[in-house]
């Protein structure tokens, strides 16, 4: 239960696109993660030098750093089954549910 | 059935054959591990990341596998963005859990659908009306600025030709110089008056260039036109309204100069010598009747000259020369008669015909100073005596100082 996350979000520019995956991972944060997270978002196009030194190749690229394994994830965050699969994180409720038996 | 996988692939799959076909394709191909690290990336992979090594790199597990796409940007070594469509499937590769990518640059169509809404909304938000045409002429788009100039809808002008627009206040002639100066030099400019819907007519400033594909052949043809009504209205109030400005101008200063003339307070030092009284002053009726008749001998002078009428206007002039004469009139009275006449005239004719007037009247009092110098030439033979005989030697000391010589 003690587990934070911590997660960045690059993206590419301030545009709509930029501003839906934001939105997108904050809903998976509030509602799935509960307060347990620390979040970053950086747009590359502001800081390509942190992009360059992390190797981030495209946008909108998710790197799940805490708890490990680190995980990236690629493409549309509108899924959140699939990005907490992708970012091997277990539901939450399902964990809950699972200690609590 | 106990076969080792890897060797049932190797048996029936040419890695270096496969690997040749990925090289070739126009698309990225990139193969990633369970955890999302570069495997084998081909050429065009590599060119979309700006040649940067792929292998071994992490670029990240794709989200969605399967039939859907997504959208990402893709980074090059430069810091350059481009943009890709992401496809990605989990297979297996060489005996291990796989993902394989394929991604397409959408960089240039991106681009390019960008420049197509520029434009569109360039077309439609242009001030100008705009009409494209077939090389046949007929309509196939027009912008939402010639619907609100003509009144004619996009509806009602595609599949019809311009010649909706046409005012028959052009003749044959001048379309054919004009389709020959778009054959010779694919442009055309001049005014148009064309008709609206509403059969109301208006004036434009109308362009036409041709437009040419890769091959140099002609696929449109557009024209760009501004409604000039309101400019020309406009054009046209200034002009009559600086013309008006001129000649009321003139009118003032040729009235100012004849007043000059005519003003008792600047009378001559002759006149002042004879102490003649002015004749508008001592004969009131009698000048306003003389000014009366200048008057309608002025209108005379005008219409021979416009009409090119044979009106009496010398002999009519002489007469009003021997009565003044009779009368004792002296040039100031001239003036004066002349600068009452036109400033009468100012005040009830149009501004064009008080022009004339003024063009004309200098003629006229000049002709009517003649009449005035030989009547009195003819009927007197001495000059009249001056009421206070001053001696021609000391003329000039007594009239500056006379009351100081007389004490």
């Amino acid at each position: 239960m003690n587990k934070k996350f911590r997660l960045t979000l690059f993206v590419t520019g301030q545009t709509p696109r930029s501003e839906r995956s934001i939105r997108n991972l904050q809903r998976i944060c509030a509602e799935e993660l509960q307060g347990t997270y620390e979040m970053t978002v950086i747009d590359v196009v502001e800081q390509p030098q942190l992009a360059e030194d992390l190797k981030i190749l495209a946008t909108p690229t998710l790197v799940k750093e805490l708890p490990p394994p680190l995980r990236r994830v690629i493409g549309d965050l509108s899924d959140t089954e699939k990005v907490l699969l992708g970012l091997d994180i277990s539901r939450v409720d399902g964990f809950n549910k699972e200690t609590g038996k | 059935m106990t076969a080792d996988p890897r060797l049932q692939l190797e048996s029936s799959f040419d890695k270096g054959a496969v690997l040749g076909l990925f090289s070739a394709m126009p698309d990225g191909i990139v193969v990633l591990d369970d955890a999302g690290v570069v495997l084998y990336a081909n050429t065009s992979a590599h060119h979309m990341f700006g040649g940067r090594p792929l292998l071994g790199k992490n670029l990240g597990l794709p989200i969605d596998l399967g039939n859907s796409c997504s959208e990402i940007e893709s980074i090059d070594s430069a810091g350059r963005i481009g943009w890709a469509e992401l496809r990605a499937v989990a297979f297996d590769w060489l005996g291990q859990p796989a993902i394989a990518v394929s991604l397409r640059d959408t960089t240039e169509r991106r681009a390019l659908a960008q420049q197509l809404v520029l434009a569109g909304r360039v077309f439609e938000s242009a001030r100008e009306g705009i009409i494209v045409t077939r090389p046949d002429g007929v309509i196939v788009s027009v912008n939402r600025s010639f619907t609100e100039i003509t009144g004619y809808s996009a509806e009602e002008a595609l599949g019809r030709t311009p010649r909706i627009l046409k005012s028959h206040e052009h003749d044959r002639a001048f379309y054919t110089l004009m389709w020959k100066a778009i054959a010779k030099n694919g442009f055309w400019q001049g005014e148009v008056v064309n008709r609206r819907k509403d059969g109301s007519l208006y004036p434009e400033l109308l362009s036409i260039s041709r437009i040419r594909d890769a091959d140099a052949q002609v696929t449109h043809l557009v024209g760009i036109f501004s409604d000039l009504t309101r400019r020309k209205a406009d054009e046209a109030a200034l002009e009559a309204a600086k013309l008006q400005l001129r000649q009321s101008e003139k009118i003032r200063e040729e009235l100012e100069r004849r007043e000059a003339i005519a003003n008792p307070a600047s009378l001559s030092v002759v006149s002042s010598m004879y102490s003649v009284v002015p004749l508008s002053q001592s004969a009131r009726d009698v000048f306003a009747e003389l000014v009366s008749r200048y008057g309608e001998i002025l209108a005379l002078a005008l219409e021979n000259l416009a009409l090119k009428a044979e009106n009496p206007v010398s002999d009519q002039l002489r007469e009003l020369a021997d009565d003044m004469g009779y009368l004792q009139a002296g040039a100031r009275d001239v003036a004066e008669l002349h600068s009452m006449t036109l400033a009468n005239n100012a005040k009830t004719v149009p501004p064009m015909k008080a022009k004339a007037m003024i063009e004309e009247g200098r003629f006229l009092v000049l002709e009517l100073m003649g009449y005035l110098v030989s009547f009195y030439r003819k009927n007197y033979y001495r000059s009249p005596r001056p009421l206070d005989p001053v001696d021609a030697a000391n003329s000039k000391a007594s009239r500056r100082r006379p009351k100081k010589e007389s004490a």
